[in-house]
């Protein structure tokens, strides 16, 4: 062990010594957790803009702006009287949405078709144009069903964050269909995934000599144990930050996991090292830390995206799955979330057993990489 | 040094050093086809839910019917009973739950608001449980609809949504020109920093204004390029929303990409190598993509956070070639991003221009590992 011990406090005295690779592992991932978390503090997004076209100018339709503007996440920021003027708010960014309330509204009870009222809603920006349209189409149609006394079966419509005739929809491990919780679970494990892949293949990189590790090998005896000496420190690091990360999701913000909290947390530990392993094979095999930084930044800058977190990944290209289901983030994502609905456990290991088996074969390949290097420098 | 000469020599070394022109054009070429690809299929497709039918009767038969033709939900199972549905959720065999209760079709008859039915979604994903949710709505909605034609709602007027834009609401229409801005920012700043830096740790970097000009106005040209390669061949080789106002692109995407040289200028001015410039800039990648504001609304983060979200270029670029290329915005119209960016541009210029043209800095700088 003295090979893994004297790699794990040199590379400690390293840190203590090379205030810049220090911060990248303090500093760095304290600020943008902090900002990422401090983006989401509010809860849900606020403030979304809507724009009213009130063409009725009815007691009714003046109701329904009320009620629109009585919605905390809303607000109502204008009332114009044309389309282009409202579609020119949306295009300048001041609104998300726009509602036309139609003539004849006020008496719409009495018509045999009653006029529509129509939610335009930007989708360029689809999570917050989608909330605000579901929002809209929640209040919209429950002030409309009060104005109806006499419609006694939808007198009753609850304000649901999805509306439906009625439907009753309940959000598994998440309830109150927060985006911030949602978010968080993302955001935090995908910054910190790819801090520790740039951090762990740097750290590595520092002892490659005309693109090998070979010399360094040779002078610490035995180089598979130098080499997780090294990075047991990135690992840790991250593990540590991930979990600050769940706590203040947690107990700062309220949000619970309905599984296991602790589950979550060997998951990134397991995340991690596969992060380790990774970086040591992509600088032993590209022998350059430019090369190998940019090959992290392509498979962990993208996990996300690939993780099927925001879309499924079924149902997608051929090569999105297999790349999907090779990376390590995806199967840390879907472990994480299981844990937000609870899931048995045996689904917990098979993501558990994933990581651990991207982090044996990323690892048995930097082995033989090393050992090869090793013969080559003696 | 000419300024020519400083251009021409910048260029050149950007496009024969390797870990250069990997991160200048080959990374630009490969993310434009590599970041879209797991968002091709645009919507969720074929999400396994179970169903609890407790009635059996025609009406349940033919909202699971209706349900069927969903492209966006499969049903994957038949469960007796919840605590049956319940398992299958906990083993993640499926996604969801839709109950029908019994007698269901009374509970319609009696106008009862959704005549009592359940749906049950795993919302830890939630962007897709609120589109499943929605389309299940639908397809439940609209058969009964169907069956009580002229007995409901007679007289309350109907609400619709229209979407604006992204009219598909597709992921791939909504993520990829949001990232675009990242991945044009992010691949500038990581060869031209790593450029001057490398210039710096090896003595080569000179201190003439029109040196530091030349390389200046080389990142820019090849941030213009790469940009309009995205906005103007990728754009419409993958048919996202695009086109909406070329003459004001042409005028805003080279203020952009020369704002993003600035920053790499300084940033560049700053590390010891260019290796530090990467493991600086490589990480901050995931919360740029955030803080432009295109998941969470900018208008919806506190103020310290915006303040920090609008020091990045990408953030202004973001409300400025979204607005241009998918919704046919006039320059006038994104005006206030605009403003923001050519701050930037004075800012990041101007920190620049003084770290890189100060003599007795650069004489101190350390010379790195």
């Amino acid at each position: 062990m003295t090979a893994f011990r004297a790699a794990l406090v040199e590379e400690l005295a390293h840190l203590w010594r090379d205030r810049f690779d220090l911060a990248l592992l303090t500093l760095v991932p304290l600020v943008c957790l902090v900002v990422m978390g401090g983006m989401m503090a509010r809860g849900s997004p606020r403030g979304l803009g809507v724009v009213i076209v009130d063409q009725d100018r009815s007691t009714a339709s003046r109701a329904i702006v009320r009620a629109v503007g009585s919605v905390d996440a809303l607000s109502v920021i204008d009332s114009v009287s044309t389309l282009s003027e409202a579609f020119a708010a949306i295009r300048r960014e001041r609104a998300v949405a726009v509602v036309v309330l139609p003539r004849g509204l006020g008496s719409a009870r009495r018509a045999a078709t009653p006029p529509t009222v129509e939610i335009f809603y930007q989708t360029a920006f689809l999570s917050t144009g989608a909330l605000t349209s579901a929002l809209l189409q929640a209040t919209i149609t429950a002030e409309l069903a009060r104005q109806a006394p006499s419609q006694s079966g939808l007198a009753g419509v609850a304000l649901l964050r999805v509306p439906l005739p009625g439907v009753e929809v309940t959000l598994l491990g998440n309830a109150s269909a927060n985006l911030e919780w949602y978010l968080g679970l993302l955001i935090g494990p995908a910054v910190l995934h790819l801090l520790i892949a740039v951090t762990a293949a740097a750290s590595l990189g520092r002892e490659l000599i005309d693109g090998s590790l070979g010399g360094w090998a040779a002078r610490v005896g035995s180089p598979v144990l130098a080499v997780a000496g090294r990075l047991v420190p990135h690992v840790a690091i991250g593990t540590a930050w991930l979990c600050l990360w769940l706590v203040w999701l947690t107990l700062g913000q309220g949000f619970a996991f309905t599984g296991a909290i602790g589950l979550v947390a060997i998951g990134g530990l397991l995340l991690f090292v596969a992060s380790a392993a990774i970086a040591a094979l992509l600088i032993l095999l590209t022998g350059e830390v430019a090369t190998s930084l940019s090959a992290s930044v392509i498979y962990a800058g993208s996990a996300l995206a690939y993780s099927g977190a925001s879309l499924p990944i079924t149902g997608g290209l051929a090569f999105a799955r297999i790349w999907s289901a090779i990376l390590p983030l995806t199967h840390y994502v879907t472990l994480e979330m299981d844990q937000a609905i609870g899931v048995d456990l045996a689904v917990w290991a098979k993501q558990a057993a994933i990581l651990l088996l991207a982090a044996v074969v990323a690892s048995g390949g930097a082995a033989l990489l090393l050992r090869r290097q090793a013969r080559r420098a003696a | 040094m000419t300024f020519r000469h400083a251009f021409e020599s910048a260029l050149l070394e950007i496009l024969r050093t390797r870990d250069l022109v990997a991160v200048a054009v080959v990374s630009v070429l490969f993310y434009a086809f590599y970041y879209p690809a797991p968002y091709a299929h645009q919507v969720v497709e074929r999400l396994p839910i179970a169903v609890v039918d407790a009635d059996r009767s025609v009406l349940s038969r033919a909202i699971i019917r209706n349900l069927q033709a969903a492209q966006e939900v499969e049903i994957a199972a038949d469960a007796p009973d919840m605590l049956a549905a319940r398992a299958l959720v906990r083993s993640r065999q499926v996604e969801g739950i839709l109950l029908i209760p019994h007698d269901v079709g009374a509970s319609v008859a009696k106008g009862r608001p959704g005549a009592g039915i359940a749906v049950w979604l795993n919302g830890a994903y939630l962007l897709r449980a609120e589109a499943v949710g929605k389309t299940i709505a639908t397809a439940i909605g609209a058969t009964l609809e169907a069956r009580t034609s002229g007995l409901a709602t007679p007289g309350l007027a109907p609400v619709v949504t229209r979407p604006l834009f992204n009219t598909t609401e597709g992921y791939r229409d909504y993520i990829f020109p949001a990232v675009a801005n990242i991945i044009l920012q992010q691949t500038l700043l990581f060869a031209a920093a790593r450029f001057v830096a490398e210039r710096r740790r090896t003595g080569r970097w000179q201190l003439q204004r029109r040196t530091g000009l030349g390389v200046w106005a080389a990142c820019a040209t090849i941030g213009t390029l790469s940009a309009l390669f995205y906005f103007g061949l990728i754009y419409w080789l993958q048919d996202i929303p695009h086109g909406g106002n070329i003459p004001a692109l042409l005028l805003t995407v080279p203020l952009f990409a020369a704002t993003v040289a600035a920053a790499a200028l300084m940033v560049g001015s700053m590390v010891r190598s260019g290796d530090d410039a990467l493991k600086l800039l490589i990480p901050t990648s995931i919360p740029f993509v955030f803080l432009s504001g295109f998941a969470w609304p900018l208008v919806a983060m506190p103020g310290w956070v915006q303040a920090i979200a609008w020091t990045i270029p990408a953030t202004p670029a973001m409300h400025i070639f979204i607005p241009l290329n998918q919704m046919g915005a006039s320059l006038g119209e994104v005006r206030g991003a605009l403003a923001i960016l050519v701050v930037q541009l004075a800012v990041f210029g101007s920190v620049a221009g003084y770290r890189l043209t100060r003599r007795a800095r650069v004489r101190s700088a350390p010379v790195g590992p």
